[in-house]
């Protein structure tokens, strides 16, 4: 039984991080939560291992807030990296998640700025169009506050070669994925019984295993872990064979990084048939929005999120911590998972900012009456939080190097 | 010339267009393809010379060996980008976040 969306946007752990530091904590005036809870249900219902799986899948959108203790700052993200700025004449989310963000301002603003309070006085008084096609061309997580309804969601299969017969053996995964969403669906299908390499590049290993050991665990574990140095032909050599043999690939860069790596997806899909290729990206595959970086906080942005927020709040706001990424992950592993089923050869495409908007269109009754209803509810609720999930040591990278790529000769 | 961050340039001799990402505070002789960066699109008459044809990759990032300046490729082209006369280098890909 799925729980009400009030009730289950508070008993993630979402509702700590939504909503202003000195003001209460928010419900999202959205139903979000459906939308986990279905795509862990269809998952659960096509795979053999079902039972294996997560109980709860709005449980998976809050996981990481709370392990990280996280707070709420309204106009900042739960992870404090996102920032929604006023321009002159609208609102633009800048995501300074990577280290060297911060080193591009003078570039990006032209003037000399070196902190939070110099961005916000530069942005202020410049057209927020402009600061986004400026930001975008210079690879910045920039969005501005979209509707779901201007978002192209991108999520028709693109079918590539002919199909295979449907398939009761269970695939081989490989996942080039770093963070939160990819890792998630890798994880999911790997607890369905599928076989999942974990594909890090020696010299850009998935940051995230510097982050919380126990999210990297959770997203991780149960998976065997190869490392390739993607610099030197060997290595690339290997990646390739690796996506050659893989029945799933996952992967969350530009089109555009890996085939400069020498990956093409529709080819090495033509190549083999059956095969499922996951497409993890931002802001989908097509035209120049695939170039276009982005995390999780501001592409739920540019999805409609905080739109919504404003609908329900009277404000544009942050809503839950990086919620894009979840979503996606769940998305994408229930997705790979009917793919392969139904003979697979086939292309999916999910952005982040688009299963935003997907979700959000599918509720239609986003209004400030019933978010004031639903927060009466979550207020009134006094359940315990979701049980956090636990998960054993992901091995250390490149832990099955020998057995994997000794396999392939 | 003395440049400035956030300043686009555009190649005299293929496609490659940089925009400036840090650049120390002092004159410098910026070219692509051997042949001085411009600000304004041009005509492109000629080729790269030889050895500053290796050509650059557009959403790459490119520095100097002691990382004092740096460019960003906005469009690729068939030049290589040089300053002072040295080869720039192309810069790995960013570090991506712990978490996002």
């Amino acid at each position: 039984m799925t729980d009400h969306p009030a009730l289950a946007w508070r008993r993630s752990g979402l509702m700590a991080v939504t909503g202003h530091a000195a003001g209460s904590s928010l419900v999202c005036p959205a139903d979000l939560t459906s939308a986990a809870e279905r795509s862990l249900a269809r998952l659960r219902a096509a795979a053999p291992d079902g039972h294996r799986l997560p109980a709860n899948g709005a449980a998976l959108l809050g996981e990481r807030a709370r392990m990280l203790g996280l707070g709420r700052h309204g106009r900042t993200s739960a992870n404090t990296f996102c920032h929604l700025f006023r321009a002159s004449n609208g609102t633009i989310a800048l995501n300074l998640a990577r280290e060297d963000d911060m080193a591009l301002m003078p570039a990006w603003l032209e003037r000399p700025v070196t902190t939070l309070e110099g961005i916000a006085a530069a942005i202020g008084n410049r057209d927020a169009a402009h600061l986004l096609d400026r930001g975008r061309e210079m690879g910045l997580a920039v969005a501005c506050p979209g509707t779901a309804s201007e978002v192209d969601t991108d999520a028709e299969p693109q079918r590539i070669g002919r199909r295979q017969e449907p398939r009761e053996r269970t695939p081989l995964v490989v996942d080039l994925s770093s963070l939160w969403a990819g890792p998630l669906a890798g994880s999911l299908l790997a607890m369905t019984g599928a076989q999942v390499i974990k594909v890090e590049s020696t010299s850009r290993p998935d940051a995230a295993r510097l982050g919380n050991r126990m999210v990297f665990d959770l997203l991780n574990a149960g998976k065997l872990s190869v490392a390739l140095d993607f610099a030197s032909l060997s290595g690339r050599n290997a990646l390739i064979d690796l996506l050659v043999r893989a029945d799933i690939v996952i992967e969350g860069s530009r089109p555009r990084a890996l085939r400069q790596l020498g990956v093409h997806a529709e080819e090495l899909v033509r190549a083999k048939s059956g095969k499922v290729w996951v497409s993890i990206t931002a802001h989908g595959r097509k035209g120049e929005a695939a170039s276009w970086t982005g995390f999780g906080d501001d592409a739920a942005v540019a999805g409609g999120l905080a739109t919504a927020m404003e609908a329900g709040w009277g404000e544009l706001l942050f809503a839950g911590d990086a919620i894009a990424d979840p979503l996606v992950g769940l998305a994408a592993a229930q997705a790979a998972w009917a793919s392969w089923l139904r003979g697979g050869s086939e292309l999916l495409s999910l952005s982040l900012s688009g299963t935003i908007a997907s979700a959000l269109r599918r509720d239609d009754a986003i209004n400030h009456q019933r978010t004031v209803n639903w927060q009466r509810l979550a207020e009134a609720d006094t359940a315990p939080l979701y049980p956090l999930r636990t998960a054993p040591p992901a091995p250390p990278m490149g832990a099955d190097n020998h057995q994997v790529l000794a396999a392939a000769c | 010339m003395k440049l400035k961050a956030g300043t686009k340039l555009e190649s005299a001799v293929c496609d490659t267009q940089v925009m400036v990402l840090r650049v120390p505070d002092r004159d410098l002789d910026v070219r692509c393809g051997g042949v001085p960066l411009q600000l304004d699109p041009g005509q492109q008459e000629g080729e790269p010379e030889a050895g500053f044809d290796g050509g650059t990759l557009v959403g790459k990032r490119y520095n100097d060996a002691d990382d004092t300046m740096e460019f960003l490729c906005t469009r690729g082209g068939a030049g290589s980008l040089s300053v002072d006369g040295t080869l720039l280098e192309q810069k790995l890909a960013k570090k991506l976040p712990s978490s996002d």
